[in-house]
């Protein structure tokens, strides 16, 4: 379904130096960076798979995702979206792709979700008494009957959202691709829509691509993640696999009844302690837990709680340990 | 099948571009006003001018009309029907060209359709009322409209091309803005006035020539000739905005900027 092999980025941005007589001589003998935002990029997915891009910011997730929808034109590489080229056959994949940017609205502000749904409908060639079966069945869905009739700039971020989602999912596309789709909503919102997203997985075998920086989205969402740091793949997996190979780590917290001598933890790395209560990491390979809690004599302890790492701690790990080293 | 669909969606964006400026209808209606109002005052200027002087680079008083008719139809035609072309070099910077890349249309057109300057409905106007008052003939009237709609299509080219340049040029607004002023501000003024090279520009960069100069010829001696010429000119300059559109837009970086559209 979508095929990137070698896929490279690479934008030239004019350098700049303080001062208005540096400036001045870049007027006349301009220099140039080469930035490589995206280097060498390979994957394949499946139709009907929901999959998170993510990575640091900077690390080329929007820039792949622009690739990938035919916006901008990779440096080097090949990119095949349902068999087409994204920048060739733009208008081809433009009919079976959905996109919502969270950071770009594609709606008009000034009109109604219903103006905005039924003028999507016409581009998408969809006809007029589709299109209002369509909008009808998504506004039930997405719970927006109420709000059909006000104008967008009237309504709420989520509420917003939702329209947008709306507008990218109108033609029933085979794939969605989601540019942070979820920022600046709330709990609830964000709920809402990412039991949406997963519905519309399960019902229409739609493909998904999200990229996030909320990693318990990408966690409730996705079944794979491809992990990238400076513009390289350095993670490509299911997220079961990621957890099994990266929940080594154990958080303990415990909380002591009386004085306690924290020399007997100095060898494991604390996220915070005080007022007889300490969090430790320790390696579940390296160290016993029940040695552990020997050594610390269980009758002082009032409270203990031993969980694993969330896989936001992991992923902030792995986008750490990437950091300039080797990429896979 | 497919143009018919294009023509038909570009007229709805149309009608929905109006639909959104006219919620206000008190400062729709003014403007409109306001606007017929500012050409009109125009018109004193070259009485003064013609009590002067019988003639001004060859032109008389009615052929100076025929200009400001010619003039304002074709800017409030090409304002109302592609003022996105007007605005492309803003979306190239802020990065809203995304969301027409991701629609299974033509760009070119999708974008130059994505915005009406519905105020310039008053242009239209008033270049149809001086055109109905000074035009003598019922041909005369209908070449005038064939004019408006070519010199509309060659202003769409001209802010098409000169909007393109934004991909490579950061700054590709202001350069944009400059030389679209320019285009009008000669555009009301008689040809005779102006020397050699800026008559060569006239039909060249700033191709007024073709939306203003030939066309008030036709309507003061019709050829078909100049008809004709005025015709592939237009095919000329959209073949050309066309070309550097799309050579561009392999430039086009994108941004991530939080705006919304309006």
């Amino acid at each position: 379904m979508i095929n990137v092999k070698n896929v490279g980025k690479d934008f030239l941005v004019k350098k700049k130096e303080e001062g208005f007589r540096k400036s001045l001589k870049y007027i006349f003998k301009p220099q140039y960076l080469e930035i490589n935002a995206v280097k060498g990029v390979s994957f394949f997915i499946e139709e009907g798979e929901r999959v998170a891009f993510i990575g640091p910011n900077g690390a080329g997730k929007s820039t792949m995702i622009k690739m990938l929808t035919g916006i901008l034109t990779p440096t080097s590489g090949k990119i095949l979206v349902n068999g087409w080229n994204p920048q060739k056959d733009r208008r081809k994949i433009a009919k079976c792709i959905g996109t919502v940017f969270g950071q770009k609205e594609q709606l008009w502000m000034n009109l109604t979700p219903y103006d905005n749904f039924i003028y999507l409908s016409l581009v998408y060639s969809i006809n007029r008494d589709r299109a209002e079966k369509r909008i009808m069945e998504l506004s039930k869905i997405f719970a927006l009957k109420e709000i059909m009739d006000v104008p967008l700039k009237k309504l709420s971020l989520g509420q917003r959202m939702k329209c947008e989602i709306v507008a990218g999912i109108i033609h029933n596309p085979q794939i969605l691709f989601l540019d942070e789709p979820t920022i600046g909503l709330d709990i609830v919102a964000k709920k809402d829509i990412l039991d949406l997203i997963k519905r519309m997985n399960r019902e229409y075998n739609t493909t998904i691509f999200f990229t996030s920086h909320d990693i318990l989205d990408v966690e409730k969402l996705c079944e794979r993640v491809i992990i990238v740091n400076e513009g390289q793949i350095v993670v490509d997996d299911s997220i079961k696999k990621i957890k099994k190979t990266f929940f080594r780590k154990k958080i303990i917290e415990v909380l002591f009844s009386e004085e306690f001598d924290e020399n007997i933890l100095s060898e494991y790395d604390f996220v915070k302690h005080g007022k007889g209560q300490y969090v430790f990491t320790v390696d579940s390979q390296g160290f016993e837990i029940e040695a552990i809690i020997k050594k610390m004599d269980i009758s002082k302890i009032r409270d203990i709680n031993i969980q694993d790492t969330p896989l936001e701690l992991i992923i902030g790990d792995i986008y750490n340990i990437t950091k300039g080293a080797d990429r896979c | 099948m497919e143009a018919k669909e294009q023509i038909y969606l570009s007229l709805l964006s149309i009608k929905y571009n109006i639909i959104r400026e006219i919620v206000d209808s008190k400062a729709f209606i003014l403007s409109i006003f306001l606007s017929i109002l500012n050409n009109a005052v125009f018109i004193v200027q070259w009485i003064i001018l013609f009590n002067l002087r019988n003639e001004m680079g060859g032109y008389k008083f009615n052929d100076i009309m025929y200009i400001w008719a010619m003039a304002c139809s074709t800017s409030g035609m090409a304002a109302v029907f592609f003022n996105g072309a007007r605005r492309l070099p803003e979306l190239i910077f802020m990065g809203k060209l995304d969301s027409y890349i991701v629609q299974p249309r033509n760009l070119y057109l999708n974008i130059a359709t994505s915005s009406s300057d519905i105020f310039a409905l008053g242009d239209m106007v008033y270049g149809t009322i001086l055109c109905l008052i000074f035009l003598r003939s019922f041909l005369s009237f209908v070449l005038f409209i064939f004019f408006t709609i070519t010199g509309s299509m060659i202003m769409l080219a001209f802010h098409m091309t000169v909007g393109s340049l934004a991909f490579w040029i950061k700054n590709g607004r202001l350069v944009s803005l400059l030389l679209g002023n320019i285009m009008m501000t000669v555009s009301t003024y008689p040809d005779g006035i102006f020397n050699k090279a800026i008559k060569v520009l006239l039909y060249s960069v700033f191709p007024m020539g073709f939306i203003v100069y030939i066309p008030v010829k036709v309507l003061r001696d019709p050829t078909l000739l100049l008809v004709l010429l005025v015709f592939i000119a237009m095919l000329f300059f959209l073949l050309i905005s066309l070309f550097v559109f799309y050579i561009g837009k392999k430039h086009y970086s994108s941004a991530n900027r939080m705006f919304g559209k309006y």
